[in-house]
């Protein structure tokens, strides 16, 4: 019964998945210590006329500066919802906004520390489709959000910006 | 569901889950031994004695231009660059009748970025001929501890790492020092405990006051 729901749900719907990949860029205070770096990543996503929502997973890993063994990770899965503000046949113009979550660890040589991290996306995508593959290509900054309760409750903001390429297929 | 909802529906699904963080990415931002030219620290020992420490300014020593820095008015020489911070080390001796240099270098202090549970040495050693030989080493040992929060005079420090150094200085006999730093994001130095001796941030600014 559920396989079968399944079915006609990936026959019915827009669904699609696919991975991307990104050049990344810490900017603000997260530049001191990191270079730039490649984000690889896998989404899956559903569309609904002008809107699409994609759940993504995505591993960035920043390293030190002047190849010292010291690195950034964060493992992070996001929802996002898209909204194409310009649609033609084949090709479309789509703002990004989502949040996530995402598993941080600092290392240098054999030391480590962990965490986790909120995380809000915002971007713009251009989009190229053909008949079963969908093209993107875009920009995304990410926000990563940290809190914590002391005498005030306090909350750190550090910044990622990316330019990113993704390939789908559209079922 | 509408876009607008989901908008909300995700942002309060991101402050629920920013709820209570370790502040990893913060701690990765800030610098943790700021050396801006104008900036001051005033730490006391017990409470009549004072230290106070002042950054000059960019001054060349050595074969680099290092930052000047006022300890209770004696300089001291540091080089900040991204991945660590040495300081300028000079120390001379009489050999006989005639002085000369044991040490003269910048030498590793701090290994950046701070991570808990780094680790990292620094060693010099010399030999000096004269009419009796001299041997001369320093090692410096340092373990990153935290973070943790720091209640000094000047206030409550959080995200502070936690410096534990030993340094063996000597020739023929070897002489031990244990000393513990506490370093904030932001501030630098708000507590140091060396030997029986603690000295706590009692005050501060970086860089210049402003009129």
């Amino acid at each position: 019964m559920a396989s079968t729901l399944l079915v006609l749900l990936i026959v019915s719907g827009g669904f699609d998945a696919g991975a991307r990949i990104s050049g990344a860029f810490p900017a603000g205070g997260l530049a001191r210590n990191h270079s730039q770096t490649a984000i690889l990543g896998a989404h899956v996503g559903y569309s609904t006329g002008p809107m699409r929502f994609e759940l993504g997973y995505d591993y960035v890993s920043l390293p030190g500066l002047l190849g010292n063994p010291y690195s950034l990770t964060v493992q992070q899965a996001s929802v996002n919802s898209g909204w194409q503000f310009v649609r033609q046949p084949d090709w479309g113009l789509e703002a990004v906004l989502g949040g996530g979550y995402g598993i941080a660890g600092r290392s240098y040589s054999r030391s480590s520390e962990s965490g986790n991290v909120g995380l809000g996306q915002f971007g713009l995508n251009f989009i190229q489709s053909a008949r079963k593959g969908r093209l993107t290509i875009g920009m995304l900054h990410t926000l990563y959000v940290e809190a914590r309760q002391a005498e005030t409750y306090n909350i750190a903001l550090s910044q990622l910006f990316a330019v990113r390429a993704g390939v789908s297929y559209v079922f | 569901m509408s876009s607008s909802r989901a908008t909300a529906l995700l942002a309060a699904a991101g402050l629920l889950l920013t709820g209570c963080s370790e502040m990893l990415l913060h701690r990765s931002s800030l610098d943790y031994f700021p050396l801006i030219r104008g900036s001051e620290w005033k730490y006391l020992v017990g409470k009549d004695t004072a230290y106070y420490v002042e950054v000059l300014g960019d001054t060349p020593v050595g074969n680099a231009t290092s930052t000047a820095v006022a300890v209770n008015f004696l300089p001291e020489f540091w080089l900040k660059e991204p991945t660590s911070i040495s300081r300028y080390f000079y120390r001379d001796t009489l050999i006989g009748s005639y002085p000369d240099v044991l040490e003269e270098r910048y030498g590793l202090v701090y290994l950046l970025p701070f991570v808990s549970g780094n680790s990292w040495q620094d060693s010099f050693s010399q030999t000096l001929y004269g009419l009796d030989t001299f041997d001369y080493h320093r090692r410096l040992e340092a373990r990153v501890s935290g973070p943790e929060d720091v209640p000094v005079p000047a206030g409550v420090f959080h995200d502070c790492y936690r410096i534990e150094f030993t340094e063996q200085t000597g020739g023929s006999d070897t002489t031990t020092v244990f000393s513990s730093e506490w370093l904030a994001p932001g501030v630098g130095l708000v507590k140091k405990v060396i030997g029986t001796e603690t000295r706590e941030l009692a005050d501060y600014h970086i860089g210049p006051l402003t009129e």
